[in-house]
């Protein structure tokens, strides 16, 4: 499904990124990954939407950190969308703004 | 999720006592194993054969032939204990025989009539057809919760 | 000031705040345990301190997990209490009284979040007010009185920038710490930047997202000193992982006249790393229990983990034990010579199993101090209601028993305890007059006997009236006569309905009392006595099994079953000679030592057929439960057996004379009985 002709493969994320579902999370991630493998970095690029993420704290910034990472050590450059305005305080507060910042399609919250 | 209820047809478990076929919900058992000896309980009715040690849970097992008068109730190397899981208790139940696994859709289901069954058509959800052989389908958890049970401590 | 997420996420983090409930219900059971100890007069230092210590610590949790209403009581309880601890005010009996209201209104806080209970706000508004109070009249007071003590309030220090650099542990996510919070209090200090570094990190396939990599660097423009940015940090960071550095000095505020507090000039502002400020005194034993998680002694001392776990590890073993004595019964065939090497290591596996399993068993056993402590404030609180004077004496609080019964044995001795206050002692006046000490005495007194906890309850008062009771008894239809001897007169204040309070009072509730008590007692497979002297007092007497969950016993063979006689209710085992079986007024009963015991026959009481249904065929086990003994005919003795106890109703039902079940070697169902109820069974 993800390799179809467009340039952004979106990578949904969802529900609870907190401390108390951080593990649950890593299947997901890792079939999109899988997704992934067959595309070249410069053929696309990972759009990840936050829409759906319920639950937000240290324990998911650090795992989509460690992520986008990945995903920028593989070549791509992914781009966040769709942050929730809760998220969106929650990421600042917690000090994980500057990693994400770059990422972000729309405009960034205040330093 | 209403939905899916009604499309996916239940499967039921069927079984031999005496000379009829019933049938359960297959959800509510746990496993089928042989008889083997219980420990009988005291002053218990006769239906309540005992008890049996599954696994290091205590489980009580009753006999439906006795209970209901189907035929005469044997013990040997075929009699079969369905062990069941209801109302978070696990209890045994002796029958002479396990036939198959049916799916019935809902309207392969009639309303069971008021005669005809030795079992209380009160614990019965209806009778089924399989194959033009006439299925009766126990509601074991009535069954095995009622006060004529005698299988559980009274509220009171 | 931001709010705090935690009822988004509550139910997800219920695991962590069970934690953080039971560590705070501690620190509230030891306040309450110093406080009522507390002597006005010449209060003990070390005293105030831990009294200091339990609060700041219970705020300091509330903070970090989010429950902010706990912190509004804790911190005003904290502030007057160091006032108290610093000789800045001087202890009276009236706060002492306000410290435990203020406890209690906190442990209703608790209450609220842990089980919905209730909160009454009005409480809690005027006893903060109250403790408020006593900080500003008292302060009033210290001022106009002496001049000689140094305002306490932190030498003003300026504005300053701080970079605060935390590395916390790695497990700091999975401790359910919410850094969230506790930025936010940073926050408050001043204005604040946050960065969060992830500086190495594993691949992403290897990577576990509940451990911590991270760590953050702080920018904080504030007038704070480091003091109460560690405090902050208290509970989630050790020394070395936290380290606050001086930016630059703004003198916006007030110039810093109070530079000699602290120790390191620091006066090269860039670089002038300021080690960790040393923790306060009463910090020196917090990695002692009770401190939150914190890493350090306490880690290696002990660990938390929740009973079912500790439930299954016992079910586990006694799954084990069970298969070890099979294994030993089969072996048993083998020829001991040829088989030397089998027999010696089943020997070998049956010693360690049972050490196996009384090493488990013990990993439930508590001390039954936790039970007693609760009556001292109990005790002060009724004696003052009730116009007595009480002392309170408890005795081997360190015996141990099974924490399931310690749980349910509380609610039958709070019963005691307050019926002994109630009913048992009289009026100071009432005592004088009969020549006894105008303080009544009190003793809780807790032994290990034999395979039994006994727990005795004993006052000095004017004990049981034999007559009170039988008119009691006949007023409320309660069959008695004037031939029953005392022990049978006692044993009728456990008929359902009866109180023989003159008056009912909302102490001893409303007869409810002591069947309850009987009836809570006997479902933990215990007895309850009653021994009382005209005025010299009364002593109930409880006495429970060690533990639910395993029991000695000898199995017994009658009519092709085999049935378990606990251990504990055994005389000794005899055949009798025909001689020795009368018949007294239609009951048979054996001869034994000039006693006449009467005959219970097993296969009778359990409708069993066998071919031994004389006395003098069989063999009879004889019996004796709190001083009722009896002879059970049985067809034969088999073995002593140590047997895990089972439950008949987890799947079945409570049946009659028994005690529940269990499974023998040969995997077979065997029921134990309970030797009490058989007595009343024929």
């Amino acid at each position: 499904m993800p390799e179809n002709a467009s340039a952004n493969l979106t990578i949904r994320l969802n529900g609870d990124w907190s401390m108390t579902g951080v593990t649950q999370q890593l299947l997901p991630l890792t079939e999109h990954l899988a997704a992934l493998s067959g595309v070249h970095p410069q053929q696309a690029q990972p759009v990840i939407d936050l829409t759906e993420v319920a639950l937000f704290d240290a324990c998911g910034c650090q795992l989509l950190t460690i992520l986008l990472r990945h995903l920028r050590l593989l070549g791509f450059a992914p781009v966040l969308t769709n942050i929730p305005a809760e998220l969106r305080g929650s990421i600042e507060l917690l000090g994980f703004g500057h990693e994400f910042e770059t990422m972000l399609d729309i405009a960034k919250g205040h330093a | 999720m209403d939905t899916s209820e009604r499309i996916i047809p239940h499967e039921y478990l069927t079984f031999t006592l005496g000379n009829e076929e019933y049938g359960i919900d297959i959800l509510k058992v746990q496993e089928i194993r042989g008889y083997d000896a219980v420990t009988r309980i005291a002053n218990a009715p006769e239906f309540l054969k005992g008890v049996i040690n599954l696994r290091g849970v205590i489980v009580p097992i009753v006999d439906m032939r006795i209970r209901f008068n189907l035929g005469t109730p044997h013990y040997d190397e075929f009699t079969v204990v369905i062990i069941m899981n209801v109302l978070n208790r696990v209890i045994g139940m002796v029958v002479d025989g396990v036939s198959d696994v049916v799916a019935l859709e809902p309207e392969q289901i009639r309303p069971a009539p008021e005669l005809g069954s030795a079992l209380d058509t009160r614990y019965l959800t209806g009778l089924g057809t399989v194959n033009g052989q006439m299925l009766i389908l126990m509601d074991i958890e009535k069954l095995l919760s009622s006060d004529e049970m005698q299988l559980m401590d009274s509220a009171a | 000031m931001t709010t705090p997420d935690h009822h988004n996420t509550s139910i997800d983090l219920d695991r962590f705040n069970a934690v953080f409930f039971e560590e705070c219900a501690e620190h509230l059971a030891d306040m309450e345990h110093i406080l009522v100890a507390l002597d006005p007069a010449h209060p003990d230092g070390e005293e105030l301190n831990a009294l200091f210590r339990a609060a700041h610590s219970i705020k300091g949790g509330a903070g970090i997990f989010g429950f902010r209403d706990l912190t509004v009581v804790t911190h005003e309880l904290e502030s007057l209490l160091d006032k108290v601890r610093g000789n800045e005010l001087g202890l009276t009996a009236t706060m002492i009284d306000l410290f435990l209201e203020a406890r209690d209104a906190i442990a209703m806080q608790l209450a609220g979040h842990r089980d919905g209970a209730a909160v009454d706000q009005g409480v809690i508004e005027d006893i903060c007010r109250r403790l408020r109070d006593q900080i500003e009249t008292n302060a009033a007071a210290a001022e106009a009185s002496t001049s000689s003590h140094v305002p306490s309030a932190e030498p003003m220090t300026g504005f300053r920038r701080l970079e605060i650099v935390f590395s916390p542990d790695n497990d700091i996510f999975q401790r359910g710490v919410r850094l969230e919070n506790l930025f936010n209090e940073l926050a408050q200090l001043g204005d604040l930047s946050v960065k969060a570094e992830i500086p190495e990190a594993p691949p992403f396939e290897a990577f576990d997202p509940e451990v911590c990599h991270a760590r953050w660097i702080f920018a904080l423009d504030t007038a704070a000193a480091d003091e109460e940015i560690w405090d902050i940090f208290e509970f989630v960071a050790e020394r070395e992982q936290l380290t606050i550095i001086t930016r630059d000095e703004q003198a916006t505020a007030a110039p810093s006249p109070a530079r000699e507090d602290i120790p390191a000039p620091a006066s090269t502002p860039a670089e002038a790393a300021i080690a960790p400020m040393g923790r306060r005194a009463y910090d020196r034993d917090e990695t002692a229990p009770g401190a939150f998680g914190r890493r350090g002694g306490e880690a290696e001392s002990s660990i938390r983990v929740g009973v079912t776990k500790v439930d299954q590890l016992i079910n586990q073993v006694g799954e084990l034990v069970i298969t070890q004595s099979m294994l030993s019964q089969m072996a048993a065939v083998l020829d001991p010579v040829l088989f030397e090497n089998i027999h010696r290591g089943l020997l070998q596996l049956e010693r360690n199993t049972r050490d196996l399993q009384q090493s488990v068993m013990s990993i439930r056993l508590v001390p039954i101090s936790i039970v007693f402590s609760r009556f001292p404030r109990l005790v002060r609180d009724l004696a003052a209601k009730l116009g007595k004077q009480v002392d309170l004496k408890t005795v081997g609080e360190a015996t141990e028993l099974d924490k399931g019964l310690i749980e349910k044995v509380a609610d039958p001795l709070t019963h005691l305890v307050r019926n002994c206050l109630d009913h048992g002692l009289e009026s100071p006046e009432a005592r004088m007059a009969a020549g006894k000490d105008p303080v009544g005495t009190i003793t809780l007194r807790a032994s290990q006997v034999g395979g039994r906890i006994v727990i005795d309850v004993m006052d000095d008062g004017a004990g049981l009236s034999r007559e009170k009771i039988l008119r009691k008894a006949a007023e409320r239809g309660i069959p008695a006569s004037d031939a029953m001897t005392d022990e049978e007169v006692w044993q009728l204040i456990f008929a359902p309905g009866f109180s023989t309070a003159e008056t009912v009072t909302d102490i001893s509730g409303r007869g409810v009392g002591m069947d309850v008590v009987l009836r809570n007692v006997q479902a933990l497979s215990g007895r309850v006595q009653v021994s009382s002297e005209p005025g010299a007092g009364t002593r109930v007497t409880i006495s429970l099994p060690l533990t639910l969950a395993i029991l000695d016993g000898l199995s017994v063979a009658v009519g092709g079953e085999k049935f378990i006689i606990p251990l504990n209710a055994i005389i000794e085992s005899l055949q009798p000679k025909p001689e020795e079986i009368k018949s007294v007024n239609g009951r048979t009963v054996v001869h034994v030592r000039g006693e006449y015991l009467p005959l219970l026959p097993l296969h009778q009481l359990f409708n069993l057929e066998t071919a031994v249904t004389r006395a003098e065929e069989g063999i009879v086990v004889l019996v004796d439960v709190e001083g009722e003994k009896a002879a059970l005919l049985v067809d034969a003795l088999l073995d002593e057996h140590q047997v895990v106890i089972k439950s008949l109703e987890a799947n079945y039902r409570k049946v009659e004379g028994t005690a529940g079940a269990t499974i023998l070697g040969d995997g077979r169902v065997a029921l134990i009985l309970d030797v009490h109820a058989l007595l009343r069974m024929r």
